[in-house]
Protein backbone atom coordinates (compact mmCIF):
# COMPACT_ATOMS: atom_id res chain seq x y z
CA UNK A 1 0.00 0.00 0.00
CA UNK A 2 1.01 3.66 -0.76
CA UNK A 3 2.30 6.11 2.13
CA UNK A 4 -0.44 8.28 0.66
CA UNK A 5 -3.07 5.85 1.18
CA UNK A 6 -1.89 4.52 4.71
CA UNK A 7 -2.01 8.46 5.83
CA UNK A 8 -5.84 8.55 4.72
CA UNK A 9 -6.59 5.01 6.44
CA UNK A 10 -4.79 5.34 9.77
CA UNK A 11 -3.48 8.58 10.39
CA UNK A 12 -6.85 9.70 11.92
CA UNK A 13 -6.18 6.95 14.39
CA UNK A 14 -2.55 7.47 15.10
CA UNK A 15 -3.06 11.19 15.76
CA UNK A 16 -5.66 9.99 18.20
CA UNK A 17 -3.41 7.58 20.29
CA UNK A 18 -0.16 10.04 20.10
CA UNK A 19 -2.97 12.96 21.40
CA UNK A 20 -4.36 11.02 24.31
CA UNK A 21 -1.03 10.42 25.39
CA UNK A 22 0.97 13.25 24.86
CA UNK A 23 -2.67 15.33 25.40
CA UNK A 24 -1.27 18.03 23.25
CA UNK A 25 -2.32 18.37 19.61
CA UNK A 26 0.98 20.39 18.67
CA UNK A 27 3.36 16.92 19.86
CA UNK A 28 0.94 14.64 18.01
CA UNK A 29 1.17 16.74 14.99
CA UNK A 30 4.79 16.13 15.20
CA UNK A 31 5.11 12.37 16.48
CA UNK A 32 2.71 11.70 13.54
CA UNK A 33 5.17 13.25 10.86
CA UNK A 34 8.05 11.71 12.65
CA UNK A 35 6.69 8.76 12.07
CA UNK A 36 5.44 9.03 8.16
CA UNK A 37 9.07 10.22 7.26
CA UNK A 38 10.39 7.22 9.48
CA UNK A 39 8.13 4.92 7.32
CA UNK A 40 9.33 6.33 4.19
CA UNK A 41 13.09 6.35 5.19
CA UNK A 42 12.97 2.39 6.48
CA UNK A 43 10.10 1.26 4.08
CA UNK A 44 9.55 -1.79 6.78
CA UNK A 45 8.66 -5.26 5.72
CA UNK A 46 5.47 -6.97 6.64
CA UNK A 47 2.80 -5.91 9.23
CA UNK A 48 3.43 -2.05 8.49
CA UNK A 49 -0.23 -1.08 10.16
CA UNK A 50 1.30 -2.71 13.93
CA UNK A 51 4.58 -1.08 13.00
CA UNK A 52 3.14 2.34 12.78
CA UNK A 53 1.62 2.18 16.17
CA UNK A 54 4.45 0.68 17.98
CA UNK A 55 6.16 3.80 16.21
CA UNK A 56 3.21 5.99 17.10
CA UNK A 57 2.94 4.83 20.92
CA UNK A 58 6.81 4.59 21.53
CA UNK A 59 7.50 8.33 20.35
CA UNK A 60 4.26 9.56 22.38
CA UNK A 61 5.78 7.62 25.35
CA UNK A 62 9.45 9.03 25.07
CA UNK A 63 7.97 12.47 25.07
CA UNK A 64 5.56 11.86 27.89
CA UNK A 65 8.75 10.33 30.24
CA UNK A 66 10.59 13.44 29.04
CA UNK A 67 8.23 15.96 29.64
CA UNK A 68 7.58 14.43 33.34
CA UNK A 69 10.44 16.36 35.08
CA UNK A 70 9.21 19.82 33.57
CA UNK A 71 6.49 21.44 35.37
CA UNK A 72 3.69 22.55 33.09
CA UNK A 73 0.11 24.82 34.00
CA UNK A 74 -2.39 22.78 35.97
CA UNK A 75 -5.94 22.80 34.74
CA UNK A 76 -7.97 24.48 37.06
CA UNK A 77 -9.17 21.99 40.52
CA UNK A 78 -12.32 21.07 40.03
CA UNK A 79 -14.61 20.99 43.28
CA UNK A 80 -15.78 17.30 44.09
CA UNK A 81 -18.59 18.63 45.93
CA UNK A 82 -21.53 19.61 43.29
CA UNK A 83 -22.66 18.81 40.06
CA UNK A 84 -19.99 18.52 37.41
CA UNK A 85 -20.28 20.39 34.00
CA UNK A 86 -19.17 18.63 30.73
CA UNK A 87 -16.37 20.31 30.33
CA UNK A 88 -15.25 19.96 34.12
CA UNK A 89 -15.38 16.13 33.77
CA UNK A 90 -13.43 15.97 30.81
CA UNK A 91 -10.59 17.77 32.73
CA UNK A 92 -10.99 15.98 35.37
CA UNK A 93 -10.35 12.84 33.19
CA UNK A 94 -8.05 14.10 31.33
CA UNK A 95 -5.87 14.78 34.14
CA UNK A 96 -6.65 12.08 35.79
CA UNK A 97 -5.13 9.84 32.99
CA UNK A 98 -2.04 12.50 32.95
CA UNK A 99 -1.47 11.72 36.45
CA UNK A 100 -1.08 7.68 35.53
CA UNK A 101 2.96 6.61 34.91
CA UNK A 102 2.89 6.86 30.94
CA UNK A 103 3.38 3.11 30.36
CA UNK A 104 -0.33 2.66 32.54
CA UNK A 105 -1.53 5.71 30.72
CA UNK A 106 -0.91 3.76 27.14
CA UNK A 107 -2.48 0.70 28.58
CA UNK A 108 -5.64 2.60 28.95
CA UNK A 109 -5.62 4.23 26.58
CA UNK A 110 -5.13 1.49 23.67
CA UNK A 111 -7.83 -0.46 25.88
CA UNK A 112 -10.49 2.32 26.60
CA UNK A 113 -10.40 4.46 23.53
CA UNK A 114 -9.31 1.88 20.81
CA UNK A 115 -10.48 -1.28 21.89
CA UNK A 116 -8.15 -3.10 21.61
CA UNK A 117 -6.55 -6.72 23.14
CA UNK A 118 -4.18 -7.04 25.59
CA UNK A 119 -2.95 -9.40 22.28
CA UNK A 120 -2.07 -6.19 20.67
CA UNK A 121 -1.17 -4.03 23.07
CA UNK A 122 1.29 -6.44 24.38
CA UNK A 123 2.93 -6.31 21.23
CA UNK A 124 2.41 -2.24 20.85
CA UNK A 125 4.03 -1.79 24.33
CA UNK A 126 6.74 -5.26 23.67
CA UNK A 127 5.77 -6.45 27.02
CA UNK A 128 3.45 -10.12 27.48
CA UNK A 129 0.00 -10.46 27.40
CA UNK A 130 -0.50 -10.89 30.95
CA UNK A 131 1.96 -8.21 31.49
CA UNK A 132 -0.56 -5.64 29.40
CA UNK A 133 -3.45 -7.19 32.26
CA UNK A 134 -1.69 -6.38 34.96
CA UNK A 135 -0.93 -2.80 33.93
CA UNK A 136 -4.03 -2.35 33.22
CA UNK A 137 -5.61 -3.75 36.42
CA UNK A 138 -2.99 -1.31 38.33
CA UNK A 139 -4.22 1.69 36.34
CA UNK A 140 -7.99 1.16 36.82
CA UNK A 141 -6.75 1.01 40.49
CA UNK A 142 -5.21 4.15 40.44
CA UNK A 143 -7.76 6.15 38.64
CA UNK A 144 -10.68 4.89 40.92
CA UNK A 145 -8.79 6.26 43.71
CA UNK A 146 -8.41 9.70 41.38
CA UNK A 147 -11.62 9.60 40.31
CA UNK A 148 -13.69 8.15 43.33
CA UNK A 149 -14.18 11.32 44.86
CA UNK A 150 -15.62 13.13 41.37
CA UNK A 151 -18.16 10.14 40.02
CA UNK A 152 -19.06 8.12 42.33
CA UNK A 153 -22.61 9.39 42.97
CA UNK A 154 -26.18 8.32 41.42
CA UNK A 155 -27.14 5.18 40.73
CA UNK A 156 -25.87 2.76 38.01
CA UNK A 157 -27.50 -0.33 36.54
CA UNK A 158 -25.84 -4.02 36.47
CA UNK B 1 -9.91 -5.98 43.74
CA UNK B 2 -11.61 -8.17 41.63
CA UNK B 3 -9.87 -8.82 38.57
CA UNK B 4 -12.45 -10.50 36.53
CA UNK B 5 -14.41 -6.67 37.14
CA UNK B 6 -11.79 -4.78 34.86
CA UNK B 7 -11.64 -8.21 32.39
CA UNK B 8 -15.31 -7.69 31.98
CA UNK B 9 -15.07 -3.91 31.43
CA UNK B 10 -12.43 -4.26 28.65
CA UNK B 11 -14.23 -7.17 26.62
CA UNK B 12 -11.97 -9.77 27.79
CA UNK B 13 -14.44 -12.61 29.39
CA UNK B 14 -15.82 -15.24 26.52
CA UNK B 15 -19.98 -15.66 26.66
CA UNK B 16 -19.33 -18.84 29.49
CA UNK B 17 -17.01 -16.93 31.73
CA UNK B 18 -19.25 -13.59 31.34
CA UNK B 19 -22.43 -16.32 32.37
CA UNK B 20 -20.34 -16.83 35.80
CA UNK B 21 -19.03 -13.13 36.72
CA UNK B 22 -22.91 -12.25 36.16
CA UNK B 23 -23.64 -15.51 38.40
CA UNK B 24 -20.94 -14.62 41.16
CA UNK B 25 -22.28 -10.70 40.64
CA UNK B 26 -25.47 -11.61 41.73
CA UNK B 27 -24.80 -13.42 45.19
CA UNK B 28 -21.16 -11.39 46.47
CA UNK B 29 -22.08 -7.70 47.59
CA UNK B 30 -19.52 -6.69 48.28
CA UNK B 31 -18.02 -7.66 44.60
CA UNK B 32 -21.48 -6.00 43.16
CA UNK B 33 -20.23 -2.58 44.97
CA UNK B 34 -16.24 -3.01 43.56
CA UNK B 35 -18.06 -3.41 40.36
CA UNK B 36 -20.42 -0.34 40.65
CA UNK B 37 -17.69 1.95 41.26
CA UNK B 38 -15.37 0.51 38.45
CA UNK B 39 -17.98 0.85 35.51
CA UNK B 40 -18.89 4.36 37.31
CA UNK B 41 -15.41 5.10 36.35
CA UNK B 42 -15.19 3.31 32.97
CA UNK B 43 -18.22 4.91 31.41
CA UNK B 44 -16.81 8.32 32.67
CA UNK B 45 -13.16 7.65 30.89
CA UNK B 46 -15.62 8.05 27.92
CA UNK B 47 -16.35 11.69 28.49
CA UNK B 48 -13.00 12.73 26.62
CA UNK B 49 -14.20 12.98 23.37
CA UNK B 50 -12.07 15.20 21.04
CA UNK B 51 -12.20 15.73 17.11
CA UNK B 52 -8.63 15.83 16.15
CA UNK B 53 -8.23 17.16 12.97
CA UNK B 54 -4.68 15.11 11.24
CA UNK B 55 -2.17 17.79 9.44
CA UNK B 56 -1.22 17.87 6.26
CA UNK B 57 2.32 16.34 5.86
CA UNK B 58 4.07 17.20 2.84
CA UNK B 59 6.25 13.95 2.70
CA UNK B 60 2.77 11.71 2.46
CA UNK B 61 2.01 13.78 -0.65
CA UNK B 62 5.50 13.74 -2.30
CA UNK B 63 5.25 9.78 -1.51
CA UNK B 64 3.21 8.72 -4.54
CA UNK B 65 5.35 10.52 -7.06
CA UNK B 66 8.38 7.82 -6.95
CA UNK B 67 6.11 4.85 -6.97
CA UNK B 68 4.24 6.28 -9.86
CA UNK B 69 7.52 7.45 -11.51
CA UNK B 70 8.75 3.83 -11.04
CA UNK B 71 6.77 2.16 -13.91
CA UNK B 72 7.42 4.66 -16.62
CA UNK B 73 10.96 5.00 -15.61
CA UNK B 74 11.28 1.26 -16.36
CA UNK B 75 9.48 1.45 -19.36
CA UNK B 76 12.18 4.41 -20.74
CA UNK B 77 14.82 2.30 -19.48
CA UNK B 78 13.04 -0.50 -21.51
CA UNK B 79 12.81 1.40 -24.67
CA UNK B 80 16.60 2.83 -24.21
CA UNK B 81 18.01 -0.50 -24.27
CA UNK B 82 15.61 -1.72 -27.08
CA UNK B 83 17.38 1.12 -29.22
CA UNK B 84 21.11 0.46 -28.11
CA UNK B 85 20.52 -3.48 -28.91
CA UNK B 86 18.92 -2.92 -31.98
CA UNK B 87 21.76 -0.46 -33.10
CA UNK B 88 24.52 -2.93 -32.17
CA UNK B 89 23.07 -5.46 -33.73
CA UNK B 90 22.74 -3.54 -36.93
CA UNK B 91 26.18 -2.76 -36.76
CA UNK B 92 27.54 -5.85 -36.39
CA UNK B 93 25.20 -7.17 -39.39
CA UNK B 94 26.29 -4.61 -41.39
CA UNK B 95 30.40 -5.19 -40.38
CA UNK B 96 30.14 -9.43 -40.83
CA UNK B 97 28.20 -8.59 -44.41
CA UNK B 98 31.19 -5.91 -45.28
CA UNK B 99 33.41 -8.31 -44.00
CA UNK B 100 31.80 -11.69 -45.92
CA UNK B 101 31.81 -9.17 -48.99
CA UNK B 102 35.34 -8.40 -48.66
CA UNK B 103 36.40 -11.61 -48.05
CA UNK B 104 34.38 -13.14 -51.63
CA UNK B 105 36.17 -10.20 -53.14
CA UNK B 106 39.45 -11.26 -52.48
CA UNK B 107 38.48 -14.95 -53.17
CA UNK B 108 37.71 -14.24 -56.79
CA UNK B 109 40.62 -12.30 -57.07
CA UNK B 110 42.64 -15.16 -56.05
Amino acid sequence: MNVERLYEKYGQMLMDISYRITQNRADAEEILQETFTELWNRKPTGGIVAWLKRVVVNKSLNLVRDRKNIKVEKDPPATPDGILEEKERKIIVKRALKNLPPIENAVVILKRYHGMSHREIANILDVSESNSRVILYRAMERLKEELKPYFMRGKINV
Amino acid sequence: MYKKIIDYLSGELNWLKILRFKWQLRRNDEMKSSFIEYKRMWDELRVWKEDIKIPEIEIVHRSGYPLRLKPAFLFIVAIIGIGIGFYLGLNSYISASDYMDYAVEVLYEE
